[in-house]
């Protein structure tokens, strides 16, 4: 039912920290940097460390969901924003909105947030395919032990839950109950007695989940931690690359070289040698990651020695 | 572009937000049955999410979280609306949303909580109507993030634009929850006071025990 699922990915085997780093920067720079070449900097990466991870049929399965909401959004600033210099359309006149003006810097700009919202949508997908959630919320079980026990205690709770409401809808069906005639709204009030049912029978369990864990001392001391997954030379190099690229972020964000203006016209692609020289080195640090990941799949040799 | 930064900025905030109330949690002393219970709780109510996640807005969670922050308090409200977000979408699938989700959720158990919290009753009219507003301010904290990430620029017209582009899943959401609140509220306003009471029942020690004696 996770959506997590064990496989033997380079991602998995690191330890979840130096995979959240990287996944963090690229998060970060997404929502920071809007310089088109910027973000192609960040997207080419991750998408290929998608790739390697065997994500890409998962991808284009979500792309529908994810051109929708771009295709909204490209709408919403086609629709509202008046900065751009290059008509490109006038359009009708629409009430509380004016008329409408399609510019070229609109466009462009919608095209980018666009592409922007897809690194961001890409290095979630990395996420749910890469970081294994129990890993996860182990490692923040030391700074957060009750916080962890909570979560862990209701994601085991939600597939019981499941199988519990299927059952209860089997007996009641079995009872007379009838789920699958009528128009929706009878269909969605016929259910609702199983939310009831629910709601009474895991409220009974829960008590003796706490009983349980109280009996098993809980609370009665101060709690034993240890984190199993050591850290190796892999996730040294995952952190470095993680760290350079942050630095070389910051950098631009400081400098104004990640930047980019629209309007009232849109400026050249690239203005200063700087932002050539950090371009490629941005690049070059998030595509570590991504090339060790292929590797991996492909070369024994350097699956053995990260 | 400095509008930009809000991005990160906000997103960072609304984080720092839910690991400031989790470490609050965290220090508080706190009995494990209640711990299961907020659990529980979530689970239950970040399940709804699972079985009605084709048909966007109609699920029973936020209907659930309000009458969890009613029944025990903000702070448990809080933590089972943040909860069942997080939880849900380790089924559902991760995203920039989470964090928007789980404050949402959040802030409707702790506005379940704060209002007709002395008073023993459940007033399903207003609840219902509380469940509705919800459906939309759910969608307006959720567009937030979209609204100052990816369009420019941010203004009182851009937002309502934004906010109508979602206006039909936020009706759909409200709608579903007052109709869960009308159907549902008053009997799981009472089940779960029901076992709030269970929660406030401790063994009682043999200290107390010959205390009575000697009385």
């Amino acid at each position: 039912m996770l959506i997590f699922q064990e496989k033997d990915l380079f991602f998995q085997a690191l330890h979840p920290a130096a995979t959240l780093a990287y996944l963090a920067v690229i998060v970060a720079g997404a929502v920071t940097l809007c310089h088109p070449l910027f973000l192609l900097a960040l997207f080419i990466p991750v998408f290929t460390a998608l790739a390697a991870s065997g994500g890409l049929d998962d991808w284009f399965q979500k792309a529908r969901f994810f051109f929708a909401l771009i295709a909204m959004l490209a709408l919403i600033n086609i629709l509202i924003n008046r900065l751009g210099g290059t008509v490109l359309l006038y359009g009708p006149v629409l009430p509380g909105l004016g008329r409408i003006t399609v510019t070229l810097e609109t466009l462009v700009f919608a095209l980018v947030m666009g592409f922007r919202l897809l690194t961001v949508f890409t290095a979630f997908m990395l996420y749910n395919r890469t970081v294994n959630p129990d890993r996860a919320l182990s490692m923040f079980a030391k700074l957060f032990p009750r916080s962890a026990l909570l979560v862990a205690l209701a994601t085991k709770t939600i597939p019981y839950l499941l199988r519990k409401l299927q059952s209860a809808g089997e007996i009641a069906q079995c009872r007379g109950a009838n789920f699958h005639t009528g128009s929706l709204f009878t269909r969605i009030k016929n259910r609702l007695p199983l939310i009831r049912v629910l709601l009474i029978s895991s409220l009974e369990d829960s008590f003796n989940i706490g009983e349980s864990i109280q009996a098993r001392a809980y609370g009665s001391g101060s709690r034993t931690s240890y984190f199993r997954h050591r850290w190796r030379f892999g996730d040294t190099l995952i952190f470095i690359a993680s760290f350079f690229a942050l630095s070389i972020i910051i950098l631009s964000l400081g400098r104004g070289w990640g930047g980019y203006s629209f309007y009232p016209y849109l400026e050249k692609i690239i203005i200063s040698p700087h932002q050539a020289a950090v371009l490629p080195a941005l690049f070059v640090m998030l595509m570590i990651p991504a090339l060790l990941a292929w590797g991996w799949n492909k070369w024994n040799f350097l699956r053995w020695k990260i | 572009m400095s509008t930009t930064y809000l991005s990160l900025f906000s997103l960072i905030m609304a984080v720092t937000a839910l690991a400031a109330v989790y470490l609050w949690y965290e220090r508080r002393r706190i009995a494990p049955a209640e711990i299961a219970v907020i659990a529980t709780l979530a689970a239950l109510a970040g399940l709804g999410r699972v079985p009605f996640a084709a048909v966007p807005g109609l699920q029973p969670t936020t209907f659930l979280v309000l009458v969890c922050g009613h029944v025990f308090g903000p702070v448990a409200g809080f933590l089972v609306g943040s909860t069942a977000a997080f939880t849900s979408n380790l089924f559902l699938g991760q995203g920039p949303w989470t964090p928007w989700q789980m404050l949402a959720w959040g802030l409707a158990g702790v506005c379940g909580g704060v209002i007709f919290r002395k008073k023993k009753m459940f007033p399903r009219w207003f609840f219902a109507g509380m469940g509705f507003i919800w459906g939309f301010v759910f969608g307006w904290i959720m567009n937030f993030w979209h609204w100052i990430t990816f369009v420019y620029p941010l203004t009182i017209q851009s937002f309502i634009a934004t906010i109508l582009a979602g206006i039909g899943f936020d009706f759909m959401h409200a709608m579903s929850n007052a109709l869960f609140m009308v159907f549902l509220g008053p009997e799981a306003a009472e089940i779960l006071r029901r076992f709030k009471r269970r929660l406030s029942f401790y063994p009682i020690s043999e200290k107390t025990v010959q205390g009575k004696k000697e009385d």
